[in-house]
C-alpha cells in the first residue's frame, strides 16, 4: 500500500490531470524562453523548437517501436524538451541538442518505465550528460556576438578580475550571457508565481532550496560574507530560479510528503553553494537538483507522515522508563 | 577408448560454449565488473585486459584442478590466492618486459587480475571439482568469453567517445573526423560505461530469448 | 603427522615456496628487458623536448641530481612559485659538448592534481619542446593540453625570461601566450610550471653545475 501513496485518506478527485499539469508548466516557462529568443535570437528559437519536437517524437516512436501506450498527449515530452532547450547555450550545435533530447526521453525516461518511473529529472540528467559529453560546447557562452563569461563565472571565488564585472540589474532582467531560459531572473519570477498561485507546486522546495542557499551564501561565501549584494548577484545568476522553481518541483522526482520536500529543497541548496563556491565549474545547480533526485526514495521513508490521532505505542515508552 | 576421448571433446566444447555464450561472466554472472568498467576505454584495452585474464584463468584453473586433491580443504582460500597472485605476477612481468605500451595503459588493473571475482570464482566454482582438461577448457571459455565482453565494450564505447576505431593511443585503424561526429567524452568516462553494457546485456537477452522461443516453437511442432 | 593444522600449514607452505621460487625465475629473465624499456622510454622523452642531444645525465653533486627540489625551493618560493616543484633534472650533451637541459616540473595547482612534464630547455634560455609525464585533467577540458599539441607547442623554440597568460591574441615571441578555451586552471598550472623551470634554470646556469663526465651548465 505505502508502495504507492504515502498519503493518508480521505481522498478526493482532482480535477488536475497530468495534461493540465503539464499545459500550466508550460505557459509559466513561457515568459522566460520568449525572453531567451529575444535575449538571443533566432538561434534560441531553433533550439527550442528542435528540442520539443525531437523529445515528443522521440517517445512517439519509442512507445510505437515497444507495443506501449502513447503518452505524448499528456505534454510530459514537450516540458521536458523545452527545459532542455533552455539548458543549454544559444551555440551549442542542433546535432549535440538532439543526442540530448533522445538520452532524456529514451533512456532516463522511457527505459525506467516511462511517465512517473523515471529516478532523476530527464531534463537536468540530460544537461549533465551533454555538460560531461561536450563539455567545451556547453560551456562557451557567446552574448551579443562576443564570447563572454557568465555572471556566475565572474562571482566564482578565485576567479581572474579581469573576467569582467556584473551589474545586478542585468542579471535581473536577463540581459547577460548564459543558457537560453536561465538568464532572466524576473521572467523565470513571473512564472514562478503563476504556478504557485495556481498550486501546481509548493512553496516549500523552492523556499527550502534558496533560503538554504541565500543562508550559507551570506554566512559563509568564501571572501564574500554578509555581503548581501554579492548574495543578491549569486541569487540572480545562473540556473538557480529556473532549477529551484520548475525543476526541483518535478512531482515524479520530488518527494510527496511536506517535510520531505524541506529537506529535499535543503539538501539541494546546501549542495548548489557547495558545488559553486568550492566546486570545478562556476555552476552547480544541475548536478545538486539530480544527486538529490536520488535520495528521495530515503526522504520519503524518514518523513512519513502520522496518521491523525496517531500516539506512540505503549510500549516502547514502557521500555523506555525501565532502561 | 574412443568413446572417452569423444566424451572429453564433447565436454571440452560444452565448457567453452558455456564460459562464452551461455554464463558469459561479464553478461550473465555479471562477475568481474572492476575491470570491465574501468579499463574499456578502447578496443585494445579490453583486448588486452581479456587475454591477460585468459591466460590467468587457463592457467589457474589447470593448476588449481591439479592440485585440488593436495590442497588441503581449509586453507582453499589462501592456496588459490597465492597460485593466482604468482600467475599475474609473472604476467605483469612479462608485459613490462615486452609489451610496454599495453602495461602503460593497463597500469594497475594488471595486480587486480588477483582479485577478479572470475578467477577464484571459477577456481572454487568449477575446477577445484573437476578433471583438469575440463578445468583447463573452463578456464579457457571464461576468458574468452570476457575477452569477447570487453571487447565490444572497449569497441563501442572508443568509437562513441573518442571516435577512433581499434585506436592503440598513436594511431588508428580509421578515425571519424571532427567535423562530421564530436565524441561524447561521458562514454569514456564511467556512467558511459555503465549505459553500454546496459545494452549490450539487454540486447544479449533479447537475442538468447528469441532463440529459445524460437526452439521451443520448433520443439512443439515436431511432437505435434 | 596427526595434526591436521600441521599437515595443511606444511602443504600450504610447499605452495608458497614453489610459488617463489617460480617467480624469482621469472623476475630475473624479465629484469634486463625491464630495465632497457624504462632507459628507452626516458631517453624518448627527454629527446622529445631537446631532440638535437645525444646524451642525458644526471648532475655529478648528488645534491642537484638526488635533491634538487630542496635547491630550487628558496628560489621559486622568492618568485611566488609556490605551488611548483622541480622534480627532476638531467644535462644533456651532442658530442660529448653541453647542449642543454631538461626540467622536470611537477605543478601541484593542476585541477585533477599534479601534472608532470618535462621543459627543454637550451643553453641559450630557448625552449626546445614541452612533454607531459603525467597528468589527470578533465577529460575534453583540461586533457587538452595532452590531446591537443598547439597549446604546448606555443611555447617551442621561444626565449623569455618567463610567459604570461592571456585568452586569446597572444604573441609567445614577446612572452604572451593563448590559455586553451575553458580550461584556465590547467593552462595556469602550465604557464607558471613552465616559468618555474625557466627560474630554475637561470639557477642552474649561474651556479655552473656539471655532470661527472664534465659537461657543464653554462
Amino acid at each position: 500500500m505505502d508502495e504507492f501513496n504515502v498519503s493518508a485518506n480521505p481522498h478526493f478527485r482532482s480535477p488536475m490531470t497530468t495534461g493540465s499539469i503539464m499545459r500550466d508548466v508550460l505557459l509559466a516557462l513561457t515568459p522566460a524562453a520568449l525572453f531567451g529568443i529575444y535575449n538571443f535570437g533566432a538561434p534560441a528559437l531553433i533550439r527550442i523548437v528542435v528540442s520539443i519536437a525531437v523529445c515528443v517524437l522521440a517517445e512517439y516512436l519509442f512507445q510505437r517501436g515497444m507495443k506501449r501506450p502513447v503518452t505524448v498527449s499528456d505534454g510530459s515530452a514537450a516540458v521536458t524538451g523545452l527545459l532542455l532547450a533552455m539548458n543549454i547555450p544559444s551555440t551549442l550545435p542542433i546535432a549535440m541538442l538532439i543526442a540530448g533530447d533522445v538520452f532524456a526521453i529514451i533512456i532516463v525516461k522511457q527505459l525506467f518505465g516511462g511517465i512517473g518511473q523515471n529516478f532523476m529529472n530527464p531534463a537536468l540528467a540530460a544537461r549533465c550528460f551533454l555538460l560531461i559529453s561536450f563539455p567545451a560546447a556547453m560551456t562557451g557562452f557567446v552574448y551579443n556576438g562576443v564570447s563572454s563569461a557568465t555572471p556566475l563565472a565572474i562571482l566564482k571565488p578565485g576567479a581572474d578580475a579581469a573576467e569582467g564585472t556584473v551589474s545586478l540589474a542585468a542579471e535581473f532582467l536577463g540581459t547577460t550571457g548564459g543558457t537560453i531560459g536561465e538568464t532572466s531572473a524576473l521572467a523565470l519570477l513571473i512564472g514562478a508565481v503563476y504556478l504557485l498561485a495556481r498550486r501546481e507546486i509548493s512553496w516549500r522546495i523552492p523556499a527550502a532550496y534558496i533560503g538554504t542557499f541565500a543562508i550559507l551564501v551570506f554566512f559563509l561565501a568564501p571572501g564574500h560574507s554578509f555581503d548581501a549584494l554579492y548574495l543578491a548577484e549569486e541569487l540572480c545568476g545562473g540556473g538557480l530560479m529556473l532549477g529551484a522553481f520548475f525543476m526541483a518541483t518535478d512531482y515524479v522526482t520530488s518527494p510527496d510528503t511536506p517535510a520531505g520536500k524541506l529537506i529535499f529543497g535543503a539538501l539541494a541548496g546546501f549542495l548548489t553553494f557547495i558545488f559553486r563556491m568550492f566546486g570545478g565549474s562556476a555552476e552547480g545547480v544541475s548536478y545538486a537538483i539530480i544527486f538529490s533526485n536520488l535520495l528521495v526514495p530515503l526522504i520519503e521513508r524518514a518523513t512519513v507522515p502520522k496518521p491523525f490521532g496517531y500516539r506512540k505505542p505503549e510500549k516502547t515508552e514502557a521500555a523506555g522508563k525501565e532502561a | 577408448m574412443a568413446d572417452k576421448k569423444e566424451s572429453m571433446a564433447s565436454r571440452g566444447r560444452e565448457r567453452l560454449y558455456n564460459g562464452i555464450i551461455k554464463e558469459n561472466p561479464t553478461l550473465v554472472l555479471i562477475l568481474g565488473m572492476c575491470p570491465t568498467l574501468a579499463v574499456t576505454t578502447s578496443a585494445i584495452n579490453g583486448i588486452g585486459m581479456g587475454l591477460s585474464t585468459t591466460v590467468v584463468l587457463l592457467l589457474s584453473n589447470t593448476l588449481i584442478s591439479m592440485l585440488r586433491k593436495f590442497i588441503p580443504d581449509r586453507v582453499r582460500m589462501p592456496a588459490y590466492i597465492v597460485i593466482v597472485a604468482s600467475l599475474v605476477t609473472v604476467v605483469q612481468f612479462l608485459l613490462e618486459a615486452y609489451v610496454p605500451d599495453l602495461y602503460d595503459s593497463l597500469g594497475i588493473y594488471i595486480p587486480l587480475i588477483v582479485v577478479n571475482c572470475i578467477i577464484l570464482g571459477r577456481a572454487e566454482a568449477y575446477a577445484s571439482k573437476n578433471p583438469v582438461f575440463p578445468s583447463a577448457m573452463d578456464g579457457l571459455g571464461m576468458g574468452l568469453g570476457f575477452t569477447c565482453s570487453l571487447t565490444i565494450l572497449g569497441m563501442i564505447r572508443e568509437l562513441l567517445g573518442a571516435g577512433t576505431f581499434l585506436s592503440d593511443g598513436a594511431s588508428a585503424v580509421f578515425t571519424i573526423p571532427q567535423s562530421v561526429y564530436t565524441p561524447a567524452n561521458i562514454f569514456i568516462l564511467a556512467p558511459g560505461a555503465f549505459i553500454v553494457l546496459a545494452f549490450i546485456i539487454a540486447i544479449r537477452n533479447r537475442v538468447i530469448r528469441k532463440n529459445q522461443e524460437k526452439k521451443a516453437r520448433e520443439s512443439r511442432k515436431e511432437s505435434a | 603427522m596427526k595434526n591436521p593444522i600441521v599437515k595443511d600449514a606444511m602443504r600450504l607452505f610447499i605452495i608458497t615456496l614453489i610459488s617463489g621460487i617460480i617467480l624469482g625465475f621469472f623476475y630475473d629473465l624479465t629484469k634486463g628487458p625491464i630495465a632497457a624499456q624504462e632507459e628507452k622510454t626516458r631517453t624518448q622523452a627527454y629527446q622529445a623536448v631537446l631532440p638535437d642531444a645525444d646524451k642525458f645525465e644526471a648532475a655529478a653533486d648528488t645534491a642537484y641530481s638526488t635533491d634538487i627540489e630542496a635547491q630550487m625551493r628558496p628560489f621559486l618560493n622568492e618568485a611566488g612559485y609556490t605551488s611548483d616543484s622541480i622534480t627532476g633534472l638531467v644535462i644533456a650533451s651532442t658530442g660529448g659538448k653541453y647542449s642543454g637541459v631538461v626540467v622536470t616540473v611537477t605543478a601541484h595547482d593542476g585541477y585533477g592534481g599534479d601534472i608532470q612534464f618535462s621543459v627543454g630547455i637550451k643553453p641559450d634560455g630557448t625552449i626546445g619542446g614541452i612533454s607531459i609525464l603525467s597528468i589527470s585533467e578533465t577529460a575534453g577540458l583540461g586533457m587538452r593540453a595532452k590531446a591537443d599539441p598547439s597549446f604546448l607547442s606555443q611555447w617551442t623554440g621561444m626565449k623569455q625570461d618567463s610567459f604570461d597568460l592571456v585568452k586569446s591574441g597572444g604573441d609567445p615571441a614577446s612572452g604572451t601566450v593563448d590559455a586553451i578555451s575553458g580550461s584556465t586552471v590547467t593552462s595556469k598550472a602550465f604557464q607558471r610550471g613552465i616559468n618555474a623551470a625557466l627560474i630554475a634554470f637561470k639557477n642552474l646556469q649561474d651556479n655552473g653545475i656539471s655532470t661527472a663526465g664534465g659537461v657543464t651548465i653554462g
